[in-house]
């Protein structure tokens, strides 16, 4: 029974790395920048949840946190982002401006809410347990499973069947052929960039109740998300699927059998036996997104 | 670049005459200890410069090497009882190579961005390792505490004036060397490997063997700076190996300015001693921090050190 229950505790962690993973490596996929402060968009979603939530609601507050967050990340993007991708190395330029927003951002929540840890409540329609036969086991948790299959599926279609996402494929093929043709490449890389970091708010909200909620969540996160994203091979939509599951797994399993810290070890191991057989990750291709 | 050399010397002399200028004052002990900090900062910042200035491979995870240096001087001290300073470095700049070359073999085979990736996830690993301390070596959250070498031929480290100048002259050193690798027939493939790693490919040259090797040499000087940390400071913490330390080195080069060596060492200096300052006054003084790094993105890209060249030579 065990053995069930931690592959589902396994999914569950699994899903919101998902979540968190996926705008992280679409927007790598286009434009070749990390954003370090992508944990910060889910740290604040966890805290806007905690005293959204009472007031309007569950389905409320994830709408709310989605709009809230993605305005922030679009703000993010053409504020900060924009002006630095045309420089020499892109990509470091980025890294510094995303690091020094996210320790202000994580400095703020501190002053705002307080350094210690937060509880979110279980909204009130998910609360409670659900029985599978002989397996007990919380009905949010399963939720939230469920919620990121439907989102991911969501995701997957639009990439593939609407003329935007047919448009995102192009701007990561080759974003100069794509803009040759008419592509407005700039205003799409925001547009996904925001969608991105509204996720990640998302993934805040479903956090809360799962994993605690304190000022440096943003940091905290960033290890496993990051061997997530390398495992699944930058940039890949599919691998980040893979490698979630893969590493929420290794980790409910190594925080069960072995001890707390066990599980981002573990996962950090199976990171470097990957990246020794394939370097691009699991699903990594150059300039491709699938 | 002629001015460089000048600068260097300049900076030299400064820090010889600073104890004999203390000499007596109440300050003498905390400004020295303070200056010794810089100095050790400034040779850690200086080998992730190495990296990222000549390779162009920006390491989030310098803290990976600066803790191994800390924590192989405290394991052999306070477990092995080993107090043979010359013993206690060599086994610290082997193990710092160690992780170096191991995190460098990562490293090498990613894109310059997932470097970023890859170096962080190194570190944080290595940081949870030494917190969880399987093996009850590293004494997990409180650290090693007690890391005091024993004198060697008159040498002793424990004095602080001692300290001060064995560690200038690591310093000093450790420039001498990192400049003389990166004009060596190494490091100029190293450039050639930060501006065009596709011709330096074609050319015949096994990239992948070279940023392991440059990852290595940068370990090593960053294990240097971190194994005399951690006899100044006579404990080694897991904070050495957080991410924070590593978000120190990126912070000290880019302010000072990268691809320059010394001017990491300058950026060292302006942000322990503003850290000594307004940590005392504010207690959310890392707002500073991330400010510093927005501005230095939009406004100083390039740093401060050539900024200074440059008006020098108006």
């Amino acid at each position: 029974m065990t053995v069930v229950l931690q592959t589902l505790n396994g999914l569950t962690i699994g899903a919101i790395y998902i979540l968190l993973a996926s705008g992280l490596t679409i927007v790598f996929g286009l434009q070749g920048i990390v954003n370090v402060a992508h944990g910060v968009f889910y740290m604040l979603g966890a805290y806007l949840a905690i005293g959204l939530y009472p007031r309007i609601g569950f389905a409320a507050t994830v709408a709310a946190v989605f709009a809230l967050t993605a305005l922030l990340g679009l703000v993010l993007e053409l504020a900060g982002v924009r002006p630095l991708v045309r420089r020499k190395r892109p990509g470091m330029q980025v890294l510094v401006l995303t690091l020094g927003v996210a320790i202000i951002a994580s400095e703020v929540t501190k002053l705002v809410w307080g350094p210690v840890p937060l509880l979110s409540d279980v909204p009130a329609g998910l609360a409670g347990t659900l029985t599978l036969g002989p397996i007990v086991y919380p009905t949010y948790w399963l939720f939230v499973i469920a919620f990121t299959a439907v989102l991911m599926t969501l995701l997957a279609l639009a990439f593939h069947r609407t003329t935007l996402g047919i448009l995102v494929q192009s701007i990561a093929l080759n974003s100069e052929i794509s803009q040759a043709m008419g592509t407005n490449a700039p205003r799409i890389n925001s547009l996904v960039f925001a969608l991105g970091t509204g996720v990640a708010g998302v993934a805040g909200v479903l956090a809360g109740p799962i994993l605690s909620v304190y000022p440096t969540m943003c940091f905290d996160l960033l290890m496993i998300l990051f061997v997530v994203v390398i495992l699944g091979g930058l940039g890949s939509l599919l691998g980040i699927v893979v490698s979630g599951i893969l590493i929420g797994l290794v980790n409910a399993f190594g925080v069960a059998y072995l001890s707390g810290t066990a599980g981002n070890i573990l996962a950090f191991a199976v990171m470097i036996a990957v990246l020794i057989f394939r370097p691009l990750g699991l699903f990594g291709r150059a300039g491709i997104l699938k | 670049m002629s001015r460089r050399p000048a600068v260097g010397a300049a900076l030299v002399a400064v820090a010889l005459l600073l104890p004999l200028a203390l000499a007596g004052t109440r300050y003498a002990h905390y400004v020295e200890h303070l200056a010794v900090q810089v100095m050790l900062m400034g040779l850690y910042a200086m080998a992730w410069d190495f990296l990222n200035g000549y390779v162009g491979m920006f390491s989030f995870g310098h803290a990976a090497f600066f803790g191994t240096g800390a924590y192989a001087v405290a394991i052999l001290v306070v477990r092995g009882g080993v107090t043979s300073a010359p013993v206690l470095l060599l086994a610290a700049l082997a193990a710092s190579v160690v992780v170096g070359a191991v995190v460098g073999y990562l490293s090498a085979r990613v894109g310059a961005v997932a470097i970023f990736l890859v170096t962080f996830a190194c570190a944080e690993a290595l940081y949870l390792l030494v917190l969880t301390d399987p093996r009850g070596l590293t004494n997990g959250d409180n650290g090693l505490a007690g890391v005091v070498p024993a004198p060697l031929l008159g040498v002793d480290l424990t004095q602080p004036g001692t300290f001060y100048y064995v560690a200038l002259a690591v310093v000093v050193l450790g420039y001498r060397l990192l400049a003389a690798i990166a004009r060596s027939q190494f490091g100029q493939v190293l450039l050639g490997i930060r501006e065009n790693e596709v011709r330096v490919r074609f050319a015949g040259y096994h990239v992948e063997q070279y940023k392991t090797a440059a990852v290595a040499v940068s370990a090593f000087f960053a294990g240097l700076a971190g194994a005399l940390t951690a006899l100044h400071e006579r404990i080694a913490s897991p904070e050495t190996l957080g991410w924070a330390v590593s978000g120190d080195a990126v912070l000290y080069a880019t302010l000072g300015g990268t691809g320059t060596l010394l001017g990491p060492v300058l950026g060292a200096g302006i942000v322990v001693v503003a850290r000594e300052v307004l940590s005392d006054l504010f207690r959310s003084w890392l707002i500073f921090v991330g400010a510093t790094y927005i501005a230095l993105v939009f406004f100083l890209p390039s740093g401060l050190f050539p900024v200074l060249l440059r008006e020098r030579r108006r």
